[in-house]
């Protein structure tokens, strides 16, 4: 291996300008962040997609029967917190049912005495007590769902997160199963399972 | 630099060779959050469901029908299935550009045409970073090396990017994407040995620190036989390299993804034949993209790359790149998308002078700043999309230039996309251009510097994308591109003429319609089938006496053709196939060829996989290009064998 004969001249001190356009890349990046966010949040297509799945798990998980008290009460997915779904939870559920009871959305603002009455309930990420909803719903067959980081850790049972660009579902088993819900091969073939 | 007097001398004509054989980039495509049907989403199965990118910081990965350019990918199937065995070669299963083996370790690449060894109107990014050599605005491939397994894709656009892309991006952009590290987890580790490729070892390790941090370490070499003159007499041009890197993904939240990637080489190619040049270099390379919310997004990417290359005849060049860009885009209302950025390159080149072939000054700092904006409004219920960019550049020798963009797209349906655009881009003068100098003795130069100019060109071009229900997808496009200030070498004052340098005296337009289909014929059998024509009309401007008469730059066919063909046999056993035709070179003359790549995959067992490939199986040797001086050099058939192996 050869290695410089001759030294090369030493790059000159000039470098030290860069370090104005530099800054003006860093500050001008961080501008965004610094706008008042946007009115409407809920365009996304992560939105769209999250939509379409809490769909599917009404036909991936089965629920007790005695939690309807008639044949025609409503299967309620509830949405705890800001509702980042906009529009497209109502599209997605529009005339769907689940064995004959017409789904409907709830929203709900904070954790009211009904929330136990979902039979899913999403649980945004923006709410400040995920985990006193989930106790509060201990051992009622409420399908708990977020996408909130530690929301397996309070015994959460599904997780949406994002890997690679792409939706995941992190699901706990042991806290489905715990509240009598009974969650579907195909359903736990895609998710990935929770150990704490 | 052809028909120049005979009075140099060989030897520097050969030195001259390899080294006479931008500027801003991101890697990010335009993009926008396209929302899909809520009907359509509910038809899809759970499993189709997690296959859909739902998030921004990947909202790169535009769809290919609505990407209002001509583009083609070169996915990570088409590579292995084909059996090529280096990145120049996997560039060749792309019909928009040209792509032709001078020797064994040197290759002439260009898009819309002006191919030549210092070819000087392409933009080619690996991961984000940019390859160029500031020496002559083109790039050394036989430096540019990657464990092919490795690769994800390769988006080959012709037509200008200058906008998005910035300067060198005059006829085209290839943009090489590697594999996240989540997807090369494990031990990957390929043998190969054969008679033209004599041996090839890869090892790659990945694996994950944390469900958010994952890795991969790798390190490859090769050495390739010489090529041959066209009297059989073996050429002693054989190459080899060895090199090793690493990568590093890291998503903390759903809303940040940050890459770093680092390579060293160690490249031992021989272009003359005569004694191994010897180039060295390392990379580094950090990028951070962050959703800031559902509508605004930004990227920062920082990057620094040395190379080293001693031409062991006393010639030696060293480079130093520091990059930093920054891009962010936001969704303005219901209409607008802005995209907007700001780079900054600064490249230190340094050269170790011989006496009488020389870059003056030897040692010049390049700054490159830059700035764009561009804005996408939809129209007409989203049926049509309006996109306006200008970027702004500053260059150390031309000052100011600008690179404005025009681009219609029409979503006519939601399987048919036409577009078209007018841009204009221009390429920067590199070293050669204006600091080059060649003597036949002290004081007395046959070539000088001079004050040479961005060369320009305005493009117009109009395309049609569509895909059947088949999912047959096709797509046509056609340019008309016109040139000025391109390269010429005009004769010094008389009475001898010298020294002669290099002047902007070619102008001229070109056109072509470039064709691309891909078939997934059935589940087990995929077509690819590309055609290219390109024409050519270059003239002097008034006051020019190009030596070369405005043909030095380029050496293009009119038409190329590519078919590939992809069969699982039967459960474990693959048959590729690639026929490839290259219509005739004007000047110098070669004549047009057809070449057969077959390859074979036999999956043993589950970790183990075995091929045999067999490349240019049609002739014995073939010549694909004839550089400036040296004698040709022909391309071998070769066949090679490889084994696999993955934990």
């Amino acid at each position: 291996m050869q290695i410089l004969k001759k030294p090369f001249i030493s790059r000159s001190t000039k470098t030290g300008s860069a370090a104005i356009p530099c800054m003006a890349i860093v500050i001008l990046m961080a501008l965004p962040g610094m706008r008042a966010p946007f009115q409407e949040t809920s365009e996304s297509k992560a939105n769209q997609v999250k939509a379409v799945f809490l769909y599917n798990f009404t036909q991936f998980v089965v629920w007790p029967q005695r939690i309807f008290n008639s044949k025609t009460s409503p299967f309620v997915i509830g949405v705890l917190g800001e509702n980042t779904f906009g529009p497209y939870l109502n599209e997605v559920i529009e005339s769907e049912g689940v064995d004959g009871h017409p789904i409907v959305v709830r929203h709900y603002k904070s954790i009211t005495h009904d929330v136990d009455e979902c039979q899913i309930l999403f649980i945004d990420k923006s709410f400040p007590a995920v985990k006193q909803a989930i106790e509060s719903l201990k051992g009622k067959p409420v399908l708990t769902v977020s996408d909130s980081e530690n929301f397996m850790r309070h015994a959460g049972m599904l997780r949406f997160y994002i890997e690679g660009g792409k939706l995941r579902i992190e699901i706990n088993q042991e806290a489905s199963q715990k509240s009598g819900l009974e969650v579907s091969s195909k359903l736990l073939r895609i998710a990935t399972l929770y150990r704490e | 630099m052809k028909r120049q007097p005979d009075m140099c001398s060989i030897r520097w004509v050969r030195t001259a060779t390899p080294l006479l054989m931008c500027i801003f980039c991101f890697n990010a495509h335009t993009v926008r959050s396209q929302d899909l049907e809520v009907k359509k989403l509910k038809a899809l199965s759970m499993e189709e469901l997690m296959e859909i990118e739902v998030i921004s910081v990947s909202k790169r990965k535009e769809k290919i029908l609505e990407a209002a350019s001509a583009v083609q990918v070169i996915t990570y199937e088409d590579i292995r299935n084909s059996g090529v065995t280096s990145l120049p070669e996997a560039l060749t299963l792309a019909t928009n550009l040209q792509v032709a083996q001078v020797n064994a370790s040197q290759w002439a690449i260009s898009a819309r045409g002006f191919n030549n060894v210092l070819a000087n109107k392409l933009l080619v990014l690996i991961d984000g970073r940019v390859v160029y050599t500031p020496m002559y605005a083109g790039v050394f491939w036989d430096v540019q090396n990657l464990v092919l397994e490795d690769i994800e894709r390769i988006e080959v656009i012709s037509g200008p990017g200058g906008t998005m892309w910035g300067a060198n991006a005059v006829n085209g952009v290839i943009n090489i994407i590697t594999k996240n590290t989540r997807e090369t987890q494990g031990l990957y580790a390929e043998a190969a040995a054969g008679t033209e490729l004599r041996g090839l070892g890869s090892l790659r390790y990945g694996g994950k620190v944390s469900n958010k941090l994952s890795y991969r370490v790798y390190g490859t070499t090769f050495r390739r036989d010489n090529t041959i003159f066209r009297d059989s007499i073996e050429a002693t041009d054989d190459w080899q390299i060895a090199q090793t890197g690493l990568r590093l993904d890291w998503e903390p939240t759903d809303n940040d993804a940050v890459t770093f990637q680092s390579n060293f080489y160690d490249d031992r190619p021989d272009p003359d034949g005569d004694h191994p040049v010897v180039a060295r270099g390392s990379n580094a390379l950090a990028r951070w993209n962050h959703s800031v919310s559902e509508r605004s997004d930004f990227q920062l990417q920082l990057f620094y790359d040395k190379t080293w290359r001693d031409f062991r005849n006393g010639f030696a060049e060293k480079l130093h790149t520091y990059d930093i860009e920054g891009v962010s885009r936001l969704a303005l209302g219901k209409r607008h998308i802005l995209m907007y950025g700001l780079g900054f390159r600064m490249m230190d080149h340094n050269v170790r002078n011989l006496e009488l072939f020389a870059f003056k000054p030897a040692q010049k700092s390049l700054y490159l700043y830059n700035a764009f904006i561009q804005d996408e409004i939809s129209l007409a219920k989203e049926k049509l999309r309006l996109t306006l960019g200008m970027k702004v550049e500053r260059n150390t020798y031309t000052g100011f230039q600008y690179q404005p963009n025009v681009r219609l797209t029409w979503m006519a349906s939601p399987s048919q996309t036409v577009w078209s655009a007018v841009s204009r881009a221009v390429r920067n003068p590199a070293r050669i251009d204006a600091e080059f100098f060649l003597y036949f003795a002290p004081e007395l130069p046959f070539i000088a510097g001079s004050d040479f100019q961005s060369e320009k060109l305005i493009a117009y071009e109009l395309g049609w994308k569509g895909q059947t229900h088949h999912n047959l997808t096709l797509s046509v496009s056609a340019f008309y591109n016109r040139y000025d200030n391109i390269r010429s070498v005009e004769p010094g004052p008389p009475p001898f003429g010298i020294p002669v340098t290099f002047g902007n005296g070619v102008k001229g337009d070109t056109h072509g319609v470039e064709l691309s289909l891909t078939y997934p014929v059935t589940s087990s059998w995929k077509l690819r089938l590309g055609y290219t024509y390109l024409n050519k009309d270059l003239k002097l401007k008034p006051g020019s006496a190009d030596m070369n008469n405005g043909t030095a730059e380029s050496n293009d066919p009119n038409h190329q053709a590519l078919l590939q063909s992809t069969v699982q046999l039967f459960k474990g056993l693959r048959l590729g196939t690639v026929l490839r035709y290259v219509g005739r070179l004007p000047e110098p003359y070669i004549s047009e060829h057809a070449d057969l790549n077959v390859s074979i995959a036999l999956k043993v067992t589950r970790r183990i996989e075995l091929t045999v490939t067999g490349q240019n199986l049609l002739q014995d040797h073939h010549t694909e290009f004839i550089p400036n001086s040296p004698e040709p050099k022909d391309i071998e058939r070769g066949v090679y064998g490889k084994l696999i192996c993955r934990f």
